[in-house]
């Protein structure tokens, strides 16, 4: 499908809850109510014509004055397009639901995301920290303006 | 004379062992808990995370080209992929023209690599189930590529030599002699790995039948490259959307049958051919031209807006999310590596089985932990 198909697609299904980005980018860009977000990921990947079977990406972002952020880098095997999804989060709570029973992939991205950015993900089935120390308490490295003991930053020449 | 046990029946128990972080075949540091039912593997749990650099930070502070060096360590065995896939998602987002020389000198180095990070596998997966003719083998060819890689960029691992907008400097004149040279000897050096292995009873033992994976629980599971390949899916991104010029030369993908060990063995096999093949046709149709590098200004600012890009590094895709705010320092990086999601593949497909079986698995899944970690 095209961008703009994969677009409409999207907008007759989940109408006010959406919000197409004009990018330039070839990839179809959204974002999607955090209230909807679980029910527009079982669309994608069963819908036949969307097929999105493939998480290929996942990440958190932050954007410390509005809000946090969840990416989906989306793919289709058969039909070989592919649509970015992006939640906005509470900028103080942080907190959405697991896709992890829809994209096992899932599992880890958001384990990552929950030890890096803080983001909790309601009904994880492992929410054990993934890739920092075990006896980690420093925080949430991933966050803008963080600082830890042994953090430099890059001096600005 | 009676034992005290005799007649009494054997206990039996679920038990818990360590392997790694420090073991010999897994690769680097990656510690796995098993639960074990006598022999046989009955829980599987990965623990990562022993070599986080915190990668995605660093590219926060940096500047695009103070980056760049930074990609070389997210997979140290195939430095050359790990630079195209920043190089590339930078220009996407730049939307710059890259020279058609720099194409080309990009395609040759990335497919050498592609042979050198199999040549390791080769070793070291023939090496953990106890073959140790091959590791030789595999070690003196990638001696080889190293020789090239040296004489064009100074380095033997991590190169740095592919940058945004090009590559870092041209080839030497005796490199196109040497390389041609090389992959006339190399062809006949696979088959002879295949008289090794391919048909050795030992090794179809081990590898035949041995932790299928099945094709949908590798597509639910993220898995790509030579692993998804092998459960019988033709799905590598230098055909499904080429990048750089790769739609100007002729290949195959190599695809398994059952997605067995063997199977992924015989797709990284028949993967050392057609990249011989890409660097022939590339050697060939190099364009003589005097720039490698597009014109970029001194402090370069990407315009705002955000990107995602993939390319096909030797272990399965390598993508980029890059979000930029306009200014010299990209404001969100996400890698996503391949072995990340090859790896979880390990657990489902090691259940029933024997340790033994589990270190051929873990060869022939190809994981390679800084990757995992970043």
């Amino acid at each position: 499908m095209t961008k703009q198909e994969i677009t409409e697609k999207f907008k007759t299904r989940f109408g006010p809850d959406l919000e197409v980005l004009e990018t330039g980018q070839p990839e179809t860009y959204l974002y999607i109510s955090e209230s909807r977000y679980h029910e527009l990921c079982e669309f994608a990947k069963n819908d036949p014509d969307l097929d999105f079977d493939y998480l290929f990406n996942f990440g958190g972002a932050h954007y410390p004055e509005e809000r946090f952020e969840i990416v989906l880098c989306l793919s289709s095997h058969e039909k070989r397009h592919n649509a970015i999804i992006k939640v906005k989060l509470d900028k103080d709570n942080p907190e959405t639901v697991t896709i992890s029973d829809v994209w096992e992939a899932a599992n880890w991205f958001e384990r990552e995301a929950m030890e890096l950015f803080g983001i909790k993900f309601k009904n994880h089935p492992d929410p054990r920290p993934l890739l920092l120390v075990e006896d980690w308490d420093h925080g949430y490295p991933m966050r803008k303006g963080w600082t830890g003991p042994d953090f430099i930053p890059m001096p600005e020449e | 004379m009676e034992s005290a046990t005799y007649g009494k029946k054997l206990r039996e128990e679920e038990f818990l062992i360590n392997m790694g972080p420090q073991h010999p075949s897994t690769h680097g540091v990656l510690r796995l808990v098993l639960k074990m039912e006598g022999e046989f593997i009955r829980e599987l749990t990965p623990h990562v995370g022993y070599l986080h650099r915190s990668i995605e930070k660093i590219a926060e502070n940096r500047t695009y080209n103070q980056f760049m060096p930074f990609t070389d360590r997210i997979d140290y065995c195939a430095s050359m992929p790990s630079n195209l896939a920043f190089a590339v998602a930078v220009e996407k987002l730049a939307e710059m023209e890259v020279p058609e020389r720099a194409e080309y000198l990009r395609v040759i180095m990335v497919e050498l690599n592609r042979i050198a990070s199999h040549l390791i596998w080769l070793g070291t997966m023939s090496l953990d189930l106890g073959a140790v003719t091959p590791f030789l083998y595999a070690f003196r060819e990638r001696e080889w590529i190293l020789d090239l890689f040296e004489m064009t960029c100074g380095q033997r691992l991590t190169y740095h030599y592919i940058r945004v907008g090009g590559v870092s400097r041209d080839i030497p004149p005796e490199f196109e002699k040497s390389c041609r040279a090389f992959i006339k000897s190399f062809r006949k050096k696979v088959d002879d790995y295949e008289a090794i292995l391919t048909e050795n009873p030992i090794f179809l033992s081990r590898t035949k039948g041995i932790g299928i994976l099945p094709l949908d629980l590798a597509k639910d599971l993220g898995a790509s490259g030579p692993t998804i390949r092998g459960s019988n899916y033709e799905w590598d991104i230098r055909k499904v959307e080429p990048y750089s010029v790769y739609n100007k030369f002729d290949f195959k993908i190599p695809t398994g049958k059952n997605g067995d060990v063997w199977d992924r063995y015989m797709v990284r096999i028949e993967e050392f051919r057609q990249s011989c093949n890409i660097v022939e046709q590339a050697l060939d149709g190099l364009p003589e031209s005097d720039t490698i590098r597009a014109k970029m200004k001194a402090v370069f600012r990407p315009p705002a807006g955000e990107v995602f890009s993939r390319i096909e590094a030797p272990r399965g895709e390598m993508g980029y999310y890059i979000v930029s705010a306009g200014d010299k320092k990209p404001y969100r990086v996400k890698i996503r590596t391949a072995s990340y999601n090859n790896l979880q593949c390990l657990g489902p497909i090691s259940i029933g089985l024997k340790i033994a079986d589990l270190v051929a698995i873990f060869g022939s899944l190809d994981v390679i932990l800084p990757e995992v970690d970043r």
